[in-house]
């Protein structure tokens, strides 16, 4: 067994990455499922649509398990070539930046697809705007993963220019600042994207209207997500 | 390990608290900014003559919401680059 400190801190940090990071993403499909049973039980007819449309949603809420699950693989198998012990506590920040950064997003994105099965059991005949606007959200949300995913990379793959403990620690703050500021700015573009979906689903001819008001709310919701990954990059580079 | 210098010790805690601010400091803007755009949304699709005065309601609860991520922002930025 090699007894290299790095494959002992990128194996605690593998585990991490993916035990923390399938919790969202296995809630929301959890959330999903039991929407779509919900609605099939109400309308046992078309249960082959509402199948489609809880498969369809619950594909993409995966993609950010699928991330955690790709970061966990390159810190297990990737060997570290020669560096400072600053570079455990680079490790151990990209466990961490995942870890947590897929919570939000699997949330969000279980809400946002849970929320369309149900409407297109209650309004079969609008399917097709249903199903587009819980991809278009979906993907939206799905961000500030993409945000955690980036950090973690970065993490693990830039040179460090700098040494000593002060930069080993900000190495560390960078994976904590960027993971848990992942988690709020999808939980809240989740949420307005799934009442919206209700909303055109139940009137299908306001979706221009909505989609604009939407678009904005979660431009706005995702600005915290882009404060914390400027933050995450200004201690990575600037302390 | 070698023992760390009283400075070195200052930097490493501000930048950790950093850290922690700006990502703590981002859960209850996201959350409730999310919950806004929801009810607004919500209120557009129903009437949506009056889309004009709900979504100027709702960026005024935005803004107010958004200065707490920017509090967060700024004590962030401070303990990075102002405490030596």
């Amino acid at each position: 067994m090699a007894t290299d400190p790095f494959m002992a801190v990128s194996v605690c940090a593998a585990a991490f990455a993916i035990g923390m990071g399938a919790i969202g993403p296995s809630l929301g499909i959890g959330r999903i499922g039991s929407a779509a049973l919900k609605s099939i039980h109400y309308q046992p007819a078309i249960s082959s649509a509402l199948m489609k449309n809880m498969l369809i949603g619950m594909a993409v809420t995966e993609s950010s398990a699928i991330f955690a699950l790709v970061t966990a693989m390159i810190l297990l198998f990737t060997p570290v070539a020669t560096a400072g012990w600053e570079k455990m506590y680079a490790i151990a920040g990209a466990g961490l930046s995942i870890g947590f950064g897929t919570l939000g997003s699997g949330l969000g994105e279980g809400f946002i697809a849970s929320k369309a099965v149900e409407s297109v059991g209650r309004n079969p005949e609008s399917e097709p705007v249903i199903t587009r606007f819980m991809l278009l959200t979906q993907a939206i949300t799905e961000s500030p993963a993409v945000f955690a995913l980036v950090i973690s990379l970065s993490l693990l793959f830039v040179d460090l220019p700098k040494s000593g403990f002060a930069y080993a620690v900000s190495l560390l703050a960078t994976g904590l600042c960027m993971g848990i500021g992942a988690i709020g700015p999808a939980i809240g573009e989740g949420y307005a994207a799934g009442v919206a979906c209700e909303a055109v689903g139940k009137k299908p001819s306001s979706f221009p209207v909505v989609i604009r008001t939407l678009l904005l709310g979660m431009a706005l919701a995702e600005s915290c997500g882009v404060y914390a990954m400027v933050v995450a990059l200004c201690i990575m580079y600037f302390a | 390990m070698e023992a760390v210098s009283t400075g070195e010790l200052v930097k490493a805690l501000a930048v950790i608290s950093a850290g922690l601010c700006m990502g703590i400091g981002t859960l209850g803007p996201g959350i409730g900014e999310g919950i806004t755009a929801a009810k607004a949304c919500e209120g557009v699709s129903r009437e949506p003559q009056n889309a004009g005065v709900i979504t100027r309601t709702m960026l005024v609860a935005m803004a107010i919401i958004e200065s707490l991520g920017i509090y967060a922002l700024v004590i962030a930025l401070l303990l990075i680059f102002v405490v030596k």
